[in-house]
């Protein structure tokens, strides 16, 4: 009786459907040409991991300063050359700057400026003021020393057979009080450079190179560029001194090795993924047809993720391309569920079939989504990246799943033996019957996770988002130590309601910091109030050497019988616009912050936190100050990784509750069935993670998530379709390539990635095992 | 790069008072005239020092006495035209006054970056010539009994300090001169030098201490 109403349907359906089909097509090629005009204006890949993490809402100063401090040194790449013998120290640096002037991809790294090039502007820069910069002990010394006592030292100096030295006449600063202020300067600030240009360390006389990447031609196509031409640099100065230790170190090259790395990672996760899933659809279907329409609906899921995620944020993290990597394990689940069933379906019932099987799907994509969407919960921008990638992948694959598919799918999809005997295992598949079993083996389960539970740590340290090889990073310790690199991620952030009260609090905070130097407490530290004090010191110490100085140039001009005025100074104090406008503030301009929310702001940074309580030194050393705080990002990111931890353990149960009612409600007394299975095996997973020795962070948390929201699925088709061979095939080709897919991420290099992939290997794998367990028994034959 | 020149200053002098003797140059030149000078323990003398300091009119006249110990350093006393003294050891420079204040002037323990001056400047003395010949280009002549050695700096951040350095003696150095980068011209004579006592006065001795 419905026999005419089902053609009429179908091709109502067909019609208005192709037209939606039609659109979604219009729709792929507008995001393909913004896109393509989009990724030629500029690369559009990140690799800085403080991408990956928040900016404080609460505290947007921080963020920023944070991102001023990285943004300093972003383009810098350092190059240490050691040797026992220092000229060989300096022909292997001559080599080296040679080698990288004359290389293929010498554009790639630009030498930076050299301190003696800068030493000269600055010197010049600061003679006006040279009155007003005192060092402590200087200003300490003038204030108590007797007239005649420093008129003697000058007469001693200006006679001795060495004489002193000097950078200006001798007139302009007759207690030779200059030098020692650039001595001090040089000490403190990082400038250390030895009396050949070398610095002295650990035995060994280094010379170090600088460089800059330049902008437009610095790519990261996953190719080692960089580090080839450094290599390279470096054989011609192994050449020249062949006992050569190098150091290298310079975000550029992190980003290079992330950007290296991805590559390889995204194409190992990737289209091994794709690859194990075209095999699965072809040993499954044995047609060509499902295989293109599989992988068009993957490559379109990816593709559009891609392009969203970049209109969106602007940029892709290539963390979040690695895990979208694994995103083919699970969006390939709509073509397989569509292929599946048209193998017991004829081509002219396919507008039916889509109607039956539109509800499941979407169900599916929806559970899958609210799975992903929970990782954007966590205010990481990283996780919200890869949460809406994910979400728009999935989407994307299931709009041209059912969209397209029942236009482009027109010829038979004939079953096959290994879709027959795959469909089969689970009449095959042992079934926990009666109480006993049950209990006996969730006690077991349990027991089992338990024990590896007790083993189980967490561990919320912000490395596990970096994915530096560690030879680099080690490389990158060394160096820092050996030049007093101060922290990018340690810092005080110093408050004023102006210039003035700004550099004075700096300098009330230097003073501590000083003293704790002096005691070998802390390594050094760098304060712009060091090069540009407050005016009122300035003021203090112009008045000083003002009251001082006149009566040494007379004492030495009644012994030598000639006339020695004292020649003029700058009327004014230094200010922070001239200083801050002059060649001699560029190493130090980063520490100035300038006017934010109507107070002045400038940040002081701090080296060598070897010293295993030199934090809570540095911590103590700003208490009491006004308007000084010190900012430690990595205990803050760390911090807010195990809040995060326990906050999504917490919405993981309350998850877990949420589901199990709803399930209640549609399944009754069976619905332990669905849910039994995913919770075990969340149970296992992290007693296996405890065994295995992994610790526990916010990622495994966030792939419990995503184990709850897709292992439900097994459990609900088991249910649903009871005994249906065809459900189990689905079931098993979908498990089979998310398990595939996530086993692949569990490679990655990414400490917080390979996390992720390992639970959800153990998850999945142990979902898809237990499911089957839980069936409920066949369907009583039909009398 | 200031303290440098102080100390390689020091380094010089000392040098060039009791190091030269050990030079074993590559040059037969160099080594001809080093086989002829004196290698003594200790060398007491006198000199007279002539300065031309840019900004200043009239060159600076001073005089006094020396003594060179090998194993400790230089205590360099100036008499006229004021008394004063300065000590030149391994670690550092210290100037004392006529009212008995010192001063450090430089302290190579508090820089460490400039303890291979030191370790140039012991080379040096121990007659290490390679170090010498390393940082300096040595042009010898002979005149008569006398001889003549002229140092030029190799690297230019030595030459930021020195343009030149002459010294001429026989069996003693008895001229030296020394002509900054800044144009400053320091003219050193030696006289009435002696080899005796070999041995540092007690009071000489707590002067290195």
């Amino acid at each position: 009786m419905t026999e005419p109403a089902v053609p009429r349907q179908a091709r109502g359906l067909h019609r208005h459907w192709r037209w939606l089909g039609l659109a979604w097509l219009l729709v792929l090629l507008a995001l393909g040409a913004q896109q393509w005009r989009l990724w030629s204006e500029a690369p559009r890949i990140d690799t800085d991991i403080l991408a990956l993490l928040p900016q404080d809402a609460h505290d947007r100063l921080i963020s920023d300063v944070t991102r001023r401090i990285a943004d300093g040194s972003a383009r810098q790449v350092v190059v240490l050359l050691g040797s026992s013998d220092g000229a060989a120290a300096h022909r292997a640096q001559a080599a080296f700057a040679a080698a990288m002037a004359r290389d293929q991809d010498s554009a790639l790294l630009v030498p930076s400026g050299s301190v003696e090039g800068w030493f000269d502007e600055a010197r010049t820069f600061y003679a006006p003021y040279r009155d007003r910069l005192l060092t402590p002990a200087q200003r300490e010394q003038l204030q108590q020393a007797a007239p005649e006592a420093l008129a003697g030292q000058a007469l001693a100096t200006l006679y001795g057979p060495m004489g002193a030295p000097r950078l200006t006449q001798w007139r302009q600063d007759p207690l030779s009080l200059w030098p020692q202020w650039w001595q001090q300067q040089a000490a403190g600030s990082g400038l250390r450079l030895g009396e050949d240009g070398l610095l002295e360390a650990e035995g060994k006389h280094w010379a170090a190179l600088q460089f800059d990447t330049a902008g437009s031609a610095f790519q990261l196509d996953g190719e080692q560029h960089l580090q080839g031409l450094l290599a390279r640099a470096g054989q011609a100065a192994n050449a020249a001194a062949p006992d050569l230790e190098i150091l290298h170190a310079g975000v550029p090259l992190h980003a290079e090795a992330a950007a290296v790395q991805a590559n390889r990672e995204i194409n190992t996760i990737g289209w091994g993924s794709l690859a194990a899933v075209l095999l699965l659809v072809w040993l499954a279907f044995r047609s060509l047809r499902p295989i293109l329409l599989v992988a068009a609906s993957l490559l379109i899921g990816c593709g559009v993720a891609l392009a969203v995620t970049v209109l969106v944020f602007g940029k892709v993290h290539v963390l979040t391309l690695v895990f979208g990597a694994s995103l083919v394990g699970v969006a390939e689940d709509y073509g397989i569920h569509w292929f599946a069933s048209r193998q017991a379906a004829p081509a002219e019932r396919r507008g039916a079939l889509l109607r039956h099987l539109l509800p499941g799907l979407c169900l599916a994509l929806l559970t899958s989504a609210l799975a992903y969407l929970a990782l954007g919960l966590a205010p990481f921008p990283g996780l919200r990246q890869m949460a809406l990638f994910s979400v728009v992948g999935l989407a994307a694959a299931f709009l041209t799943v059912i969209f397209w598919f029942p236009w482009l799918d027109g010829g038979t999809v004939r079953p096959t033996r290994f879709s027959h005997w795959l469909g089969g295992t689970l009449l095959r598949w042992p079934r926990l019957q009666g109480r006993a079993q049950v209990a006996l083996f969730v006690t077991v389960a349990l027991a089992l996770a338990g024990a590896g539970m007790s083993r189980l740590q967490s561990n919320d340290d912000l490395r596990s988002l970096q994915s530096s090889p560690p030879a680099l990073m080690a490389e990158q310790i060394r160096l820092s130590q050996l030049l007093g690199m101060p922290s990018p991620a340690q810092f005080y952030l110093v408050q004023g309601a102006d210039e003035a009260q700004l550099l004075q609090r700096e300098e009330a905070l230097t003073a501590r910091l000083r003293g704790l130097a002096q005691q070998h407490r802390i390594g050094g530290y760098r304060a712009i109030s060091d090069w540009l004090p407050s005016p009122q010191r300035q003021r203090e110490d112009a008045a000083l050497t003002a009251r001082v100085e006149p009566a040494v140039l007379a004492a030495v001009s009644d012994v030598v019988g000639e006339p020695l005025p004292r020649p003029a100074y700058a009327a004014a104090p230094l200010r922070a616009e001239a200083f801050l406008a002059s060649p001699a503030s560029q190493p130090f301009r980063h520490l100035w912050v300038g006017a934010v929310g109507g107070q002045m702001i400038s940040v002081v940074m701090v080296d060598d936190l070897s010293r295993e309580d030199a934090l809570a030194t540095l911590r103590e050393a700003a208490d009491g100050l006004p308007g000084v705080r010190w900012v430690d990002r990595t205990a803050d990111f760390s911090q807010l990784l195990k809040h995060y931890r326990t906050l999504m353990g917490g919405l993981l149960l309350v998850g877990v509750a949420l589901i199990f009612a709803a399930l209640w409600l549609r399944y009754r007394r069976q619905a332990w069935r669905v849910f039994a299975p995913t919770l075990i095996a969340g149970a296992l997973t992290l007693g296996l993670l405890g065994l295995f020795g992994q610790p526990l962070q916010l990622f495994n948390v966030l792939a419990l998530m995503l184990l709850l929201g897709m292992g439900i699925d097994y459990g609900i088709f088991l249910v649903e379709h009871q005994g249906d061979p065809s459900a189990w095939l689905a079931v098993c080709v979908g498990a089979a390539s998310t398990w595939l897919s996530f086993g692949l991420l569990g490679l990655s290099a990414t400490p917080a990635l390979r996390a992720f992939g390992l639970t959800l290997l153990f998850g999945i794998g142990l979902v898809w095992l237990i499911s089957p367990l839980f069936r409920p028994p066949p369907p009583r034959p039909a009398p | 790069m200031t303290a440098l020149s102080l100390l390689l200053r020091a380094a010089l002098c000392t040098l060039l008072l009791a190091v030269v003797p050990h030079v074993r140059a590559a040059d037969a030149a160099v080594e001809a005239i080093t086989q002829g000078v004196a290698r003594p323990d200790v060398l007491r003398g006198q000199f007279t020092q002539e300065k031309q300091v840019s900004g200043f009119r009239n060159p600076l006249r001073s005089q006094g006495r020396f003594v060179v110990a090998r194993q400790h350093g230089v205590i360099w006393t100036t008499l006229k035209p004021f008394p004063s003294e300065l000590v030149v050891t391994a670690d550092r420079i210290l100037s004392r006054q006529r009212d008995g204040s010192t001063r450090v002037e430089l302290d190579a323990r508090e820089q460490p970056a400039l303890r291979s001056v030191n370790a140039i400047m012991f080379a040096l003395m121990s007659g290490d010539v390679q170090a010498l010949s390393s940082q300096f280009n040595v042009a010898a002549s002979r005149e008569g009994q006398g001889w003549q050695l002229r140092l030029t700096p190799k690297s230019p951040m030595l030459a930021k300090a020195f343009a030149s350095l002459t010294l001429q003696g026989d069996r003693y150095v008895r001229r030296v001169e020394i002509v900054e980068a800044n144009t400053d011209r320091t003219q050193i004579q030696f006289s009435a030098l002696s080899e005796a006592p070999a041995t540092l006065s007690a009071d000489e001795a707590r002067r290195f201490d």
